[in-house]
């Protein structure tokens, strides 16, 4: 049985705090699906809170039911993530919403999405869109193009914690997190003001160019050297 | 069972296929119920050409012949192995028919609601019990093959066997239920949304607890079915009757199937359960116009993706920290230990000085010439230093002496084996 996390010592000596804390840095949302480790930080929260703040950062905890790290400008370095990794998290975060996805518990198939992405957007500027670094639409190779990036964009999403592959399948689970994607359109205001205020509070920065995941400082981060 | 593979490949080989269009289906259902009604075992070719002729005027009301339609059909029926015909064929008689298992299966599947229910549970493992219990008795009393074979193998291979099959049967049946209960909450939300919600909980609460009591009955009964065979299994394996041995340990992995069945199915609902449960208090409660989607949709068309990016944290150099443990005292690095007593020529790791007290003690004792000195001194070497000796020794005996001759000295071949340029030399 855990001892009660009382202190800041008990919450540091705990068995999932290195786990926990490397997730955290790392830009992963842990959320209820995470099990133990999602309440090991509800029961920590009161004290991770100010102890995460010294570093410059804070720690978040949605009602949605998931956590994550925010940085604020101090020591710990922050990452953004780039057009196609954006585009495939809201819409993922649509079916998340959808209740046809209910029926399989927010499981969704790659083609599917992909078809959706396409069917919407046009197949063109889908695969432009999911391969940000491409300056030229091929025909030749859209279809092939179009699942490379959207592949890309969903092991990345999946390293954050926005979403899970089912092993050795192309299926994916939609999970909570997915829902700070809906961020600026949440609130039934004016979606600019919404953002505006998202950006006050450094949940999102307004980048034109459009580069890998890179530190908002203009430092590229670790994971991607 | 038998192979798989070859099971496979025997069905490919005979091209067996199924294909049963909707009308096909409606007749053979259609069928069953009147057979059913009036307790036929068998059917005339008459009955089933009125029996699908009647479909046929139902479903396709302007079709000119249905008679004929309804000749096809069974000619079609007959072909997918759903008919069979038993008036022994060739013989002149008028057809008579009955439907394969085949045929009751798929219509069993779209008429019975043979979904595994407390009750329904509750009485077949009662009645396994009660089989199995009986089965025990003969085993405790079993003194021959005979007593073995009709008391107990019979009775769990025939008997045992096929109850188990039947709650296994119920509860394919009752995983259809759920998923079509799983469709049904979903439709329920996609349709009403937030008036929904109340209903969708309802289903998700009676499905949460039919499963319960379901493992509920399975945990229990399995208990009293496991303690029962291993009673029997003591007996067969005292008597060494490995027949019997085999038929009870069938009966524990069924057991031990349907009791894996339970838990899994509750354990998997209870997934379900938590995740619908979620999706109502944050996604619909939170949005009862249900515009959240609407706006997120429109959002993504717009050109305005791209214009914001999400921030995360990304310092991933943090190094997990070690459990604290006592330092260990590293021990000093040193070579192994070698009993370097046990080797013979270790004496003279120093062999400088060695040949050359021996080459002058060689040349004191009267030696004249660099063969002499050779062989008396390599001969208190091991054989693969003498060569590298030889000329370690020339060059002690021309430090110590002085060479007499003044023409080409002849070739001689040492003790050893080896061939030097011979020396005649003086003390110097």
């Amino acid at each position: 049985m855990l001892s009660p996390l009382e202190t800041l010592h008990d919450v540091i000596t705990n068995e999932h705090f290195p786990e926990a804390d490397m997730q955290l840095r790392r830009g992963v949302h842990i959320s209820s699906e995470d099990g133990m480790l999602y309440g090991y930080l509800q029961d920590a929260l009161e004290h991770l809170e100010p102890f995460y703040r010294r570093f410059g950062a804070e720690l978040i905890h949605r009602s949605d039911g998931y956590f994550y790290l925010l940085p604020r400008g101090g020591g710990l370095r922050a990452q953004v993530l780039d057009s196609a990794e954006m585009l495939v998290g809201q819409v993922m975060a649509l079916f998340y919403l959808d209740p046809s996805t209910l029926a399989n518990s927010g499981a969704v198939q790659v083609d599917i999405l992909l078809e959706w992405l396409t069917g919407m957007l046009g197949e063109e500027t889908a695969v432009m869109m999911l391969n940000p670094k491409r300056r030229k639409y091929r025909e030749t190779t859209a279809s092939r193009d179009a699942r490379k990036g959207l592949f890309k964009a969903l092991r990345s999403l999946e390293r954050l914690g926005f979403l899970s592959f089912q092993k050795n399948t192309e299926t994916v689970y939609a999970r909570a997190p997915l829902m700070r994607f809906a961020d600026p359109v949440r609130d039934f205001g004016d979606s600019a003001d919404a953002l505006r205020r998202l950006i006050e509070h450094g949940e999102v920065v307004v980048n034109d160019d459009d580069e890998d995941i890179v530190d908002v400082r203009g430092e590229r981060s670790q994971e991607e050297e | 069972m038998g192979d798989p593979h070859h099971i496979v490949a025997t069905l490919s080989k005979s091209k067996a296929s199924l294909m049963l269009s909707n009308i096909d289906l409606c007749c053979l259902v259609a069928v069953v119920m009147r057979g059913k009604r009036e307790s036929l075992v068998t059917y005339s070719e008459e009955l089933l050409l009125d029996v699908f002729e009647q479909v046929y005027e139902a479903l396709e009301p302007g079709l000119e012949r249905p008679r004929r339609s309804a000749s096809y059909a069974v000619e079609r029926l007959r072909e997918q192995r759903m008919l069979a015909r038993v008036d022994g064929l060739r013989l002149v008689s008028a057809s008579e028919y009955t439907l394969t298992t085949l045929a009751t299966a798929i219509v069993d599947f779209y008429l019975e609601d043979d979904r595994l229910t407390q009750k329904s549970l509750t009485a077949l493992t009662k009645t396994l019990i009660g089989n199995l219990t009986e089965a025990k008795q003969k085993a405790l009393r079993a003194a021959d093959d005979d007593a073995w074979q009709d008391g107990v193998i019979t009775p769990l291979d025939v008997t045992v066997r096929d109850l188990i099959d039947g709650i296994e049967r119920r509860q394919r049946g009752l995983d259809l239920a759920q998923e079509k209960t799983q469709q049904e909450i979903a439709s329920l939300i996609a349709d009403d949304w937030f008036d929904a919600i109340e209903r969708a909980q309802a289903l998700l609460d009676a499905t949460a607890k039919t499963l319960q009591e379901l493992d509920e009955v399975l945990t229990r009964d399995a208990g009293v079915m496991r303690a029962l065979l291993d009673e029997m299994l003591d007996e067969a394996d005292r008597q060494e009757h490995v027949l019997a041995q085999d038929a009870i340990m069938r009966v524990l992995d069924q057991i031990d199937r349907i009791t894996a069945w339970g838990q899994a199915r509750q354990r998997a609902w209870s997934n379900y359960y938590q995740y619908v449960h979620r999706y109502l208090r944050d996604v619909v409660r939170l949005d009862p116009e249900r515009a959240l989607s609407h706006r997120l949709k429109g959002w993504i068309k717009s050109a305005t993706q791209g214009t914001y990016q999400l921030v995360l944290a990304s310092d991933a150099s943090i190094t997990q920290m070690r459990e604290l443990e006592a330092r260990i005292e590293k021990p000093a690095v040193s070579r192994p230990y070698v009993d370097r007593s046990s080797i013979e020529h270790i004496t003279s790791i120093d062999h400088h000085l060695d040949i050359e007290q021996l080459v002058e003690e060689t040349l004191r004792h009267g030696a004249t010439t660099l063969r002499e000195v050779c062989d008396e001194v390599l001969a208190y070497y091991p054989p693969e230093k003498h060569f590298l000796f030889v000329g370690r020794i020339a060059r002690a005996c021309a430090a110590a002496t002085s060479l007499e001759q003044t023409h080409a000295s002849e070739w001689v071949e040492l003790d050893v084996g080896i061939s030097i340029e011979d020396w005649s030399f003086s003390k110097g």
